[in-house]
């Protein structure tokens, strides 16, 4: 058995792994989002990615001067906090952004009232899982490529048939994917190896 | 794993501790200008599957005028929670030196146990 | 949810400062003069409670017929006492109210017949100041809503300038793992506080419109019929801001024991609703002359009433005890829960460990299922109720319109899996139906509380239709629980480390009760509870019974750590 600390798939490891952006990409959604007045959608299912982008996405902002709220809404928690009143909505400019984590929790009238009330924010982007909330910024995609990569940077080794798949098998939740690889590693009397080696 | 600029480390080097026992630490920080704060931190942690967990059971502050010295911290450890590892769960004990600004820090884990070992479950 | 905020992020500034202190400032000042009100009137009030009691002597007594569709009778009466060596006169019923408007009036007028001695409270400092009847202290009760409105402008207030602590760091940088503790405190009280809110509303609206009725409609049934006379009757108007209800008012007049007396109560539940042509209906049925029935109190010939059976209306006053149940038990699942998740199971610097709920640690200690057969047939019941309630409307639908030539086959087609589920669920409460005759089994340890390498007394006895069972086992388990949360999922994985056969037996009478040693492992590892991970103990409890539901119990069991020093520090 793998102990859970030496899981190369822990959740603190998989946490550090980031979005897959380049510094082109990033200059895209930033366009998109000037474009779209500073009001976008990162559209994806689930493991995709979504909360992974909108964080490095805070950061960017962050070191841009925007004084940034990230919220977060669940199935377990799909309610806007208290702090999250009719005064921090009052006093929202345009050097505010307001990010919102799973937006879709939201019923359709709460959602409008939401985007109203955060009209005066300056950046306004949400997470779905289906398009429509506000005009897509950025579709979320994963591949089996995608979870070598991941993989490799976790320090594993995967051939790209076992990601293929494990990618259809989870329907593209790279998340679920992962979680099934920390399974197996768990499951192994040799701790895992160091060295990434590309996939085949 | 320890900043270049900060230091913690405990007495002897020792990483196994039985609950009760005292924890020892010697702290050293060498920062560009004189610390905000400087803490030492006693705290578990969880890794694996789950979400993480934290809690720090006990903080100390170190008061310094100087940019650059060292302390002697002591903590009596708690009878619980044990360091141990499963599948899905692994609890590790750590004293974290934390200097502000800049939330610089420095880790040093040890083991928690009746015997100062991890405890493995399942066996 | 996690309000995650940036470091850089903003802290409302000064304007939102101003901004939301002058929001709040008007939910200070409103309460605040509101409260000062209500209070002035309430010391009012309750000052009548220090006057001297009097006799008085009525006058004269009136009841004055409403003045509107929306009024109610005005009682009138005169009074005269004596006080300081003065003979005095006065007309207040209650403090703050001289034209007493009731629906009550013309049972208080028989209160207040001409004639009659009745006690009066004068007020020491001006005798001349007296009334008839003193509010009900519990009114006073009425000072504290008023703070709920103060109270939300202070918090406001200080949540607009007070600074906040350091943000929760990102999982992913590289900041201190020790920062990025997130707190997991229960605030037990404040909980108990919101429920026992509910529990009190609750009760006392339960209680107007449901218990008390109940009662008078019980007491009634000794009262005595007498016939009586219309002497008016009216739908009268009851305005809102949502529309207008109504109701039907009768006077009638009756004779008891050589005394004529009036009443205006139709029944004992109290109300009135939309339709006002019914209610009109009934009034010119109730016209003035017309002969009825009223049952009359004989202990208080004042109180009569033309209906004495419940009506449908009283079962709406069942809804409350939906807050009832609802506080109650939120009351009892707050207070219950232990304050001591700040440290895995215990607070920082606890010496001894608190065994599991029910337990005192102490002798023989029944243990508990942790979900008992009942709770797990209601569990079920609730479900299958709201979903086949929900499925049943549809249905009724589509067999209502195929009695009229007009099946919709999509409609029965998108209803087959509803129905499906539906069915299964009804199943699911046959089974745990029939596994609620399953024989009962009690077990029992020597001690609530077990360490690594200690060896218990465990035993047990089934009760109930024992000889049904084939085979009885019972196992110590020991599994990891780890919640991980991300975006808008929440996954829980289980895993068993430990599995430890205390009894396995097809033998009768072992099976029926029995005593066995149950010895926790010396290297275990004791029981653990944090936010998103745990270490969960339990007894597991599988009885065989061929041809209906299984015997499948899980008992919590708490293994603590061994006792050691307090936790300290110091710094040299």
């Amino acid at each position: 058995m793998t102990p859970a600390r030496e899981n190369p798939f822990s959740t603190d490891r998989v946490l550090r792994e980031r979005y897959r952006f380049s510094e082109r990409d990033w200059a895209r959604l930033r366009d998109a989002l000037a474009c779209q007045l500073g009001r976008g959608a990162l559209v994806g299912p689930k493991g995709s990615g979504k909360t992974t982008l909108l964080e490095d996405l805070e950061r960017r902002l962050t070191r841009e001067g925007y004084c940034v709220t990230l919220l977060r809404l669940s199935a377990e928690t799909p309610r806007l906090p208290a702090a999250v009143n009719n005064d921090f909505f009052a006093g929202l400019t345009h050097r505010d952004a307001v990010l919102l984590d799973g937006a879709e929790q939201l019923s359709l009238a709460l959602w409008l009232r939401f985007r109203w009330r955060a009209r005066r924010a300056g950046v306004l982007v949400v997470t779905t899982h289906r398009a429509g909330r506000l005009a897509t910024l950025h579709r979320c995609t994963t591949s089996p490529a995608l979870l070598c990569e991941l993989v490799a940077s976790l320090g594993q080794q995967i051939d790209f048939a076992d990601a293929a798949a494990l990618h259809a098998c989870h329907r593209g939740n790279i998340r679920e994917a992962l979680r099934e690889l920390y399974d197996r590693q768990a499951q192994k009397n040799t701790p895992a190896l160091s060295p990434a080696e590309s996939c085949v | 794993m320890n900043n270049a600029e900060l230091g913690l480390f405990t007495a002897d080097n020792r990483t196994g501790f039985k609950p009760g026992e005292t924890l020892e630490l010697s702290v050293l920080w060498a920062l560009p200008a004189k610390p905000a704060s400087l803490e030492v931190r006693l705290f578990w942690f969880t890794r694996g599957k789950g979400t993480e967990d934290v809690e720090v059971v006990a903080n100390e502050t170190i008061l310094t005028d100087n940019a650059a010295g060292e302390s002697t911290v002591r903590f009596t450890l708690p009878d619980a929670p044990w360091s141990f590892s499963g599948k899905l769960i692994s609890l590790l004990w750590a004293a974290e030196l934390v200097a502000e600004p800049g939330a610089r820090a420095a880790r040093c884990e040890f083991t928690l146990s009746p015997t100062g070992a991890e405890i493995i479950l399942g066996q | 949810m996690a309000l995650s905020v940036n470091p850089g992020a903003k802290s409302f500034g000064l304007g939102g400062r101003i901004v939301g202190t002058l929001f709040f400032s008007v939910f200070f000042l409103m309460g605040l003069g509101f409260e000062i009100m209500i209070a002035r009137q309430t010391l009012n009030n309750l000052a009548t409670y220090g006057w001297r009691q009097a006799e008085a002597v009525i006058t004269a007594a009136a009841v004055l017929p409403p003045r509107d569709d929306e009024s109610d009778p005005v009682l009138q009466v005169r009074y005269a006492y004596t006080a300081g060596g003065a003979a005095l006169a006065n007309d207040r019923i209650e403090a703050g109210a001289r034209a007493f408007e009731t629906s009550d009036a013309y049972r208080l007028a028989e209160h207040y017949a001409i004639g009659k001695c009745v006690p009066c409270w004068v007020n020491p400092n001006d005798p001349a100041e007296a009334v008839l009847q003193r509010k009900n202290p519990a009114t006073a009760l009425i000072v504290l809503f008023p703070l709920i409105f103060v109270a939300v402008g202070v918090i406001g207030i200080w949540a607009m300038w007070r600074t906040k602590g350091a943000p929760n760091a990102d999982a992913a940088s590289a900041t201190p793992i020790s920062s990025r503790v997130k707190g997991f405190k229960s605030g037990r009280w404040l909980k108990a506080v919101f429920f026992a809110l509910f529990l009190l509303i609750g009760a006392g609206v339960g209680w107007a419109i449901f218990v008390g009725p109940l009662l008078r409609i019980v007491a009634s049934r000794a009262w005595i019929a007498v016939p009586c006379e219309v002497v008016s009757s009216r739908v009268k108007t009851h305005s809102s801001d949502d529309g207008s209800t109504y109701s039907v008012e009768v006077v009638y007049r009756y004779v008891y024991q050589g005394r004529t007396y009036r009443s205006n109560r139709r029944q004992f539940m109290t109300g009135s609703s939309s339709g006002y042509g019914a209610k009109a209906e009934a009034v010119r049925r109730l016209g003035p002359g017309t002969q009825l029935t009223c049952y009359v109190d004989p202990q208080e010939p004042a109180e009569a009433v033309l209906n004495r059976e419940p009506t449908a209306g009283l079962w709406f006053g069942l809804i409350p005890l939906v807050f009832v149940l609802v506080g109650a038990g939120g009351v009892w699942h707050s207070l219950r829960q232990k304050p001591v998740l700040a440290n895995g199971m215990f607070t920082t610097g606890q010496t001894t460990f608190q065994p599991a709920t029910g337990l005192s640690g102490e002798g023989p200690q029944a243990l508990q299922p942790a979900v008992s057969p009942k709770a797990k047939l209601i569990g079920v019941l609730l479900v299958a109720a709201f979903w086949n309630g929900i499925v049943s409307v549809f249905l009724y639908n589509l067999f209502s319109e195929a009695r009229h030539g007009d099946f919709s086959w999509f409609l029965a087609l998108f209803l087959v899996p509803f129905v499906l589920v539906g069915l299964g669920l009804i199943g699911g409460v046959v089974y745990q139906c029939m596994a609620l005759f399953n024989p009962s089994l009690r077990l029992t340890l020597r001690s609530g509380m077990a360490r690594p390498g200690d060896t218990l007394d465990l035993s047990w006895e089934l009760s109930g239709r024992a000889e049904v069972l084939r085979r009885l086992q019972i196992t110590l388990e020991g599994r990891e629980e780890a919640i991980y949360r991300r975006g808008t999922d929440t996954r829980t994985d289980k895993e068993v480390f430990a599995t430890l056969q205390i009894v396995d037996t097809a033998d009768t009478i072992a099976m029926h009760s029995g005593a066995a040693k149950l010895t926790v492992p010396p290297g275990a590892m004791h029981s653990f509870k944090a936010k998103n991970n745990k270490i969960v103990w339990v007894l597991k409890v599988h009885g065989d019974i061929p041809r209906w539901p299984d015997i499948k119990d899980e008992y919590p069991f708490t293994v603590a750590p061994h006792a050691a020093k307090t936790s300290g520090s110091s710094a040299s």
